[in-house]
Formats: structure tokens, C-alpha cells, sequence
């Protein structure tokens, strides 16, 4: 179950008879199942990570190979409202998929659309715990940036589909705010095993947050595996145009400086503090 | 120069979006703003553009004040990266787009032609020129709005969130510009990531439409308390130096705190 690329190719142009169509996505082999992945998929700008999670609810097929999406393979034809009800997505853009005229109905929208019971009490609930119970009666268009960020992702969460895909969710948020976010999501993913799949850049997100990595380029997949094997290879970041997080920039300086024996490769303020503590912890302390 | 004046601002009556501010940003000057979601950062920035009007207080561009005699006039002297790009195209190809910028400063075709490749090229996008910027990505569409407002060439440029979306390389070769331009023009830079607050010359933390904060980032990420009241945080290295100083026993533990602090705000 789950998700299932099988040798898929995606091109934004119309397939034409004898010419070659520029490919945006070439070759996707992919399985992600649908409970408790925590996924971070990185890559250069325009390497096509919109575009595979555009994908993975059915917004854009596939020109060949096959993709099954809960069982179902996606074709012309497929009726897809019950796979976006189990697969939500949350775009790059919150101006996309925002169009009620206040935050509270656009929130209670997909509960509503999708046939769940009391789809404003639900719309709510996940105002309260976003913390935007105070703009549920205000029109989404006179939103700043990262309010806006929040009821976009407030719809997604009121559906409470069983995998969801959030496309670079902590732009735009204040550093409370993500964190806020982002614990919320790592909850999810403990607690009721959702999938959930964040595009994101920033390397410190990746860190903390993801058990598996895939990096995209130029369309196809070059690496899709754990965190620290990743991290492990500096060489493959720079060929990947991706950076170390914050934490392991900090090791790698203290143990170049003071020629100390430290695993860099920790994902957590709390593991690095560990880590200095073994390298510079006075050895007859007890 | 950039010179505010008791400014203030609502969208409807009764909250003030932006509330008493007074700030100087002097010529050349490298200034973050800081500020929690709906603080006021980007209604400020319209306000310094001449797309908003202050209900009270004043506005200075290099002395001149900025009303509805002068917004037009003063437009050339001031341009923004919106926090959303879509909202900065104008043109259907990305050629028009930065092409855009340049036509109200009448330079020969020859010219313009060159500027436009220049600024393409600067920002990696010189193969995209025939695209309609709607089709682009995220970040692709930020390298081109950054472009645009390079070729448009004004004295004081804003950045709302302008590499929001780019990847880690596309950021550093910005700052790399931002850089370059350092000294030549007054940049105003919008961010939620502290990091990038610490290679700017001074930091304004803004919360609930006021001005909380301004001075140079190591003096204002030493407000702890401050920086949390407002939805901020401190910064990595300093959470360590933090934990280190509480820590009993460490070896090398001055020369530890003194290599992480230098290691943050060495620019
Ligand atoms: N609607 C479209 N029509 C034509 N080309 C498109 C369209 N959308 C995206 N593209 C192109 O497809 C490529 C992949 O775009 P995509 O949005 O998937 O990139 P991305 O990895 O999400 O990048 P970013 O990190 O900048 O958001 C880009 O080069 C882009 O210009
Ligand atoms: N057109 C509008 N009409 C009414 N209120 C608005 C309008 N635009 C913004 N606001 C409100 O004004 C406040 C400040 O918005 P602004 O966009 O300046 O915030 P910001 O600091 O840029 O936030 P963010 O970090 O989320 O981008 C917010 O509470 C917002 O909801
Ligand atoms: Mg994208
Ligand atoms: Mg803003």
C-alpha cells in the first residue's frame, strides 16, 4: 500500500509524435508507505521535487512508467477523490489552494468536501492548536505571508489524511512557529504513524526531523536512504548543491581547531552538547 | 538614507498594524528585520515603497519626504523583492520581467539587451529567458525576481524573504551579491532566518507593529528573553555556549566559548 513509482517519467509538455519531449521527472523508483515515514525530499531549485509530489496525489500523471497511489494505479480515468482524501498535499505556494472567503471556511473546506462530520468543529480544533483561532473570521487575502502559510496547512490537517505532504512548509514561519510546526508533525508521526513528507532546504529541518532522505537532480532520484549516510559523505552534499546543518558545521569547526576525536555526524543541539562533553569532559571525573 | 518618523498604519480601524516607529537606516547600511508572523515587516516595506499610505508620521528618502507629490519620483530610488514572487511579474516572458525594470530608465536597446543577459546569468536563469515566470518553481521564480530588481539598479533595495525558497547554494551566492553590493547601497533584508541576520550591520526586531529591538546582532541576540517574548530565538552556537558554561569540568572551556561565539559572528 502506500505510494508506488514503478519507472515513472513526467514531462510538463504534451507528449509529441516524433520529437522528444523535455522530461521534468525521469526514471522514479519509489515506495513510501503510508505509516510512519518521516521523509525529507532535498534537491537544487527546479531539480523536480514540486513536480514528484504533484505527483503523489494525483495532480499530474504520469506520461509512462506506473504509479499506484493506495492500491489504485493512477491513469486518466481514476477517480481520485478518495485518494486525495487519504494523501493530502500542501503546496509551495499557499495562494494556490486558498479561495473561501474566510480562513474558517476555507479550513472546514476538504472535511466538507470529503464527507467527514462536523467539518467546522474539526476546522476549529486545528485552528487552536496552529494558534490562528483569531483570524477565523478574517478573508484569507488580507493575510501576511506566514498567517496565510498557517491555513494552508490548518486545511490539510482537518482532513487528517493518513499521508501528508507539506512542499517547503517553514518558509515563511516565524522560528517559534516552526518549531511549533514541526514538533506538531513529529507527534503525528509518533503518535497515530502518519507518513509525513516535507520538501524543505534547510539542512538543520532535514536534520532534526527526517529518518529518511531523498535528493533529487535534474529529475532523477540520486539518493534515497538514512540521514547520517547521507551526511556521512560531504563529497555527495557538494555534488548535490545541499550544506551541512548547523549542528554538524559546529563539530567539524571544533574538531578541526582543537584536533579533537569527535563523530560530527549529530542531529540535535542535546547530541552535539553529548558529543563536546565526551571530547572535552575531564577524564578522571569521577 | 532612510529616514522614519513616528509612522503609523491600519488596514481597518482600530488595529494598528505598524504603531509609533521611528527608525534611521543610514546610506550603505546592511539592516535585518526580524519579527515574528503578522508584526508588521512587510506592511512596513510597502509603506517605505510608497505602495501603502501612513495614516500619521513621515517617510525620508536621502532627505526627500515621500508623499503624493514625490512617490513617483522617488520610486526610482527605492525598490523591493516581494515576499511572494508571483506578485512581482509583470511580463509574460521572463525577458520582459527583467527587461521591466530597465525600461523607465531609458538605456539604448544595445544596452538593455546586455543588462538583461548580465543579470540572467547572475542569477543562473540565462536559459529560461523565453519562459512565462508562472511555469517556473519556487526558487526559480525568486532567482528571476532578484534579477529584476538588480537590473532596476535602485539606491535602497528591500528584500522581503527574497531567498525564502532558494537552496543552500542559491543563498549563498546571493548573500555573495548582497555582499558586493555592500556599502554601494542601503539594503533592507526581511528574514525569519536568524543566520542570515548575523552578516548584516545592524538588526531591528519588530512584534506587534513596533519596533522592539535595534542594534548591531551581537548585542541583540543576547536578548534572550526579548528575542522568546517575540517568537524569536537565539542562535545555535549560543544555546551550546550556554550548555558549555553550566557544564562543571571541561577542558579548554574559556577557549571553547570563545571559538563558538567567534565562530557565529565572525563575518
Ligand atoms: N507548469 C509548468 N510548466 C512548465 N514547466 C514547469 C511547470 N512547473 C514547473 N516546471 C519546470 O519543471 C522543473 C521542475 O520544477 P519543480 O517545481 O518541480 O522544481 P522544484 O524542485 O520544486 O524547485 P524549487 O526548489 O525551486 O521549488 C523546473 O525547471 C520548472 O521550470
Ligand atoms: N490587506 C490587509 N488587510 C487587512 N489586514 C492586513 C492586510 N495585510 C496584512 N494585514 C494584517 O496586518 C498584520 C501585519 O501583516 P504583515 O504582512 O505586515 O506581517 P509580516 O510581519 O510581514 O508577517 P509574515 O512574517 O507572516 O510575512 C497582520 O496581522 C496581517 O493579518
Ligand atoms: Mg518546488
Ligand atoms: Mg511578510
Amino acid at each position: 500500500m502506500g505510494i508506488n513509482f514503478s519507472e515513472v517519467n513526467f514531462s510538463y509538455q504534451k507528449p509529441k509524435r516524433r520529437r522528444a519531449v523535455v522530461q521534468t521527472l525521469h526514471g522514479i523508483n519509489l515506495r513510501i508507505d503510508d505509516k510512519g515515514e518521516f521523509i525529507a525530499i532535498v534537491g537544487h531549485t527546479g531539480s523536480g521535487k514540486s513536480t514528484l509530489v504533484q505527483m503523489m496525489n494525483a495532480l499530474l500523471l504520469p506520461l509512462s512508467g506506473r504509479l499506484e497511489i493506495f492500491g489504485t494505479e493512477i491513469k486518466k480515468k481514476t477517480v481520485l477523490k478518495p485518494i486525495r482524501k487519504r494523501v493530502g498535499l500542501v503546496f509551495q505556494f499557499p495562494e494556490y489552494q486558498i479561495f473561501e472567503e474566510t480562513v474558517l471556511k476555507d479550513i472546514a473546506f476538504g472535511p466538507k468536501n470529503f464527507g467527514l462530520p462536523d467539518p467546522e468543529g474539526r476546522a476549529r480544533e486545528v485552528a487552536e492548536i496552529m494558534g490562528i483561532t483569531d483570524l477565523l473570521e478574517r478573508s484569507p487575502f488580507t493575510l501576511s505571508g506566514g498567517q496565510l502559510r498557517k491555513v494552508a496547512i490548518c486545511g490539510i490537517l482537518a482532513s487528517n489524511p493518513e499521508i501528508l505532504i507539506l512542499d517547503e512548509p517553514t518558509v515563511g514561519l516565524d522560528p517559534f512557529t516552526k518549531s511549533e510546526l514541526l514538533e506538531l508533525l513529529k507527534k503525528l508521526n509518533r503518535e497515530y504513524e502518519k507518513s509525513i513528507i516535507i520538501i524543505t532546504h534547510d539542512m538543520d529541518v532535514v536534520s532534526e526531523y527526517a529518518q529518511r532522505v531523498i535528493v533529487l537532480k535534474e529529475g532523477g532520484i540520486v539518493y534515497d536512504g538514512d540521514k547520517k549516510t547521507l551526511f556521512k559523505k560531504e563529497h555527495l552534499l557538494e555534488e548535490y548543491d545541499l550544506d551541512y546543518p548547523e549542528t554538524m558545521r559546529i563539530l567539524k569547526a571544533l574538531k578541526e581547531r582543537f584536533q579533537a576525536d569527535i563523530d560530527i555526524n549529530q542531529h540535535s543541539i542535546e547530541a552535539t552538547y553529548q558529543e563536546i562533553l565526551k571530547a572535552f569532559g575531564e577524564e578522571d571525573e569521577h | 538614507m532612510v529616514e522614519v518618523k513616528n509612522l503609523s498604519f491600519s488596514y481597518r480601524k482600530g488595529t494598528r498594524v505598524i504603531d509609533s516607529v521611528s527608525v534611521k537606516i543610514e546610506k550603505g547600511e546592511f539592516v535585518t528585520i526580524l519579527g515574528h508572523n503578522g508584526s508588521g515587516k512587510s506592511t512596513l516595506a510597502k509603506l517605505l515603497v510608497g505602495l501603502l499610505k501612513a495614516d500619521s508620521g513621515e517617510i525620508y528618502l536621502d532627505g526627500r519626504i515621500l508623499n503624493e507629490d514625490t512617490v513617483d519620483e522617488l520610486r526610482g530610488k527605492i525598490g523591493i523583492v516581494f515576499q511572494n514572487p508571483d506578485n512581482q511579474f509583470v511580463g509574460v516572458t521572463v525577458r520582459d520581467d527583467i527587461a521591466f525594470g530597465l525600461e523607465n530608465r531609458c538605456y539604448p536597446r544595445e544596452e538593455m539587451l546586455r543588462l538583461i543577459d548580465e543579470y540572467s546569468r547572475l542569477v543562473n536563469m540565462e536559459k529560461f529567458l523565453e519562459y512565462n515566470p508562472e511555469n517556473l518553481s519556487g526558487g526559480e521564480k525568486q532567482r528571476v525576481a532578484i534579477a529584476g530588481i538588480l537590473a532596476y539598479n535602485p539606491d535602497i533595495i528591500i528584500f522581503d524573504e527574497a531567498t525564502s525558497m532558494l537552496d543552500p547554494k542559491g543563498v549563498r551566492e546571493v548573500n555573495e551579491v548582497m555582499s558586493q553590493l555592500r556599502g554601494k547601497k542601503t539594503i533592507i533584508q526581511i528574514t525569519h532566518n536568524l543566520n542570515e541576520a548575523i552578516a548584516s550591520d545592524r538588526v531591528l526586531v519588530m512584534k506587534d507593529g513596533k519596533i522592539i529591538l535595534n542594534d548591531v546582532p551581537e548585542k541583540v541576540f543576547r536578548e534572550k528573553e526579548t528575542l522568546k517574548a517575540s517568537r524569536l530565538d537565539i542562535l545555535d552556537c549560543m544555546k551550546l555556549i550556554e550548555m558549555i558554561e553550566a557544564t562543571q569540568g571541561l577542558k579548554n572551556k574559556k577557549e571553547l566559548e570563545e571559538f563558538l561565539w567567534e565562530l557565529t559572528f565572525r563575518k
